[in-house]
């Protein structure tokens, strides 16, 4: 690999790692947000007197 | 309600429509024999009378209805959260009703009331109330000096919940109506001297359920 190549390559990882980290990040708060969305299991409820 | 008579007289404070709900829901329950709006008033429902003399207990709701009590010279059932001079019972709403479900609980761990009514605030937790409510903001509160976990309900419907060590237990209704109920049934717990309801919870407890609440349980 000559300087140059090896050159753009550094650069090349440079820009990508951080839209490689900003990515990860949404997916994270994507992946959040549907496990907050998941609807709870339903509480079943009898009556009851006054004891 | 120790009155010593045999026929039971309640007083209604006109001061708003929890009281109002609150007087049809005395005068269906068995154990009051008979309810009057104290005037000056109009009344399709009720008689109107001009002396609350005759009256075992007066019912009355927010902050004018101890002066007027204390006016009549006649005990008040109140939904304040405090002790007031004239207050034969207080705390007869629907934070009271929390607390005194959480008073018949062994190990009361939590105790919390969401109700439109309450305002909304910025929350740091969240609590897990019966549907239409679900799991809301809630903001620490207290009444009597008792923690108790505080929610704004964003639709009619108000809950009252009591978190113990073994179960749930909860009151849910439409939020005037149980307000209306929780002031009634303080009736219940008056003798005379003054306290807050979940002090003589269960009868309490008791009398809203004959008024028309339903209790629930969740293990």
């Amino acid at each position: 690999m000559d300087l140059a190549r090896e050159r753009h390559t550094l650069v090349f990882v440079k820009r990508l790692s951080p839209l490689f980290v900003i990515m990860l990040a949404a997916a994270a708060v994507v992946a959040l947000l549907r496990k907050n969305e998941e609807p709870e299991p339903a509480e079943e409820w009898k009556p009851v007197r006054p004891t | 309600m120790e009155t010593g008579s045999t026929h039971v007289r309640v007083g209604l404070l006109v001061t708003g429509d929890t009281a109002v709900r609150s007087a049809h829901s005395l005068q269906a329950h068995p154990g009051i024999d008979e309810v009057v709006v104290i005037g000056p008033a109009k009344s399709k429902s009720f008689e109107v009378v001009e002396s609350a003399a005759r009256c075992d207990v007066l019912v009355g709701h927010g902050a004018s209805a101890p002066g007027l009590a204390r006016k009549h010279e006649v005990p008040l059932v109140w939904d304040g959260e405090g002790p007031e001079q004239g207050v034969a019972v207080w705390g007869a709403s629907p934070t009271g009703l929390a607390v005194a479900l959480a008073a018949r609980e062994p190990d009361p761990r939590l105790v919390a009331v969401a109700h439109p009514d309450i305002p909304e605030k910025g929350t740091t937790r969240t609590t897990r109330f019966p549907d239409p409510i679900g799991r809301v903001g809630v903001f620490d509160g207290t009444v009597g000096g008792r923690p108790v976990a505080l929610a704004h309900s964003s639709n009619d419907f108000a809950a009252c919940l009591a978190v113990g060590a073994g179960r749930r237990v909860t009151v849910v209704d439409h939020a005037a109506f149980l307000s209306g109920i929780a002031l009634a049934a303080g009736v219940a717990a008056a003798n005379g001297s003054g306290r807050p309801v979940w002090e003589d919870a269960l009868p309490y407890l008791e009398a809203i359920t004959e008024m028309g609440l339903v209790m629930a349980e969740s293990e």
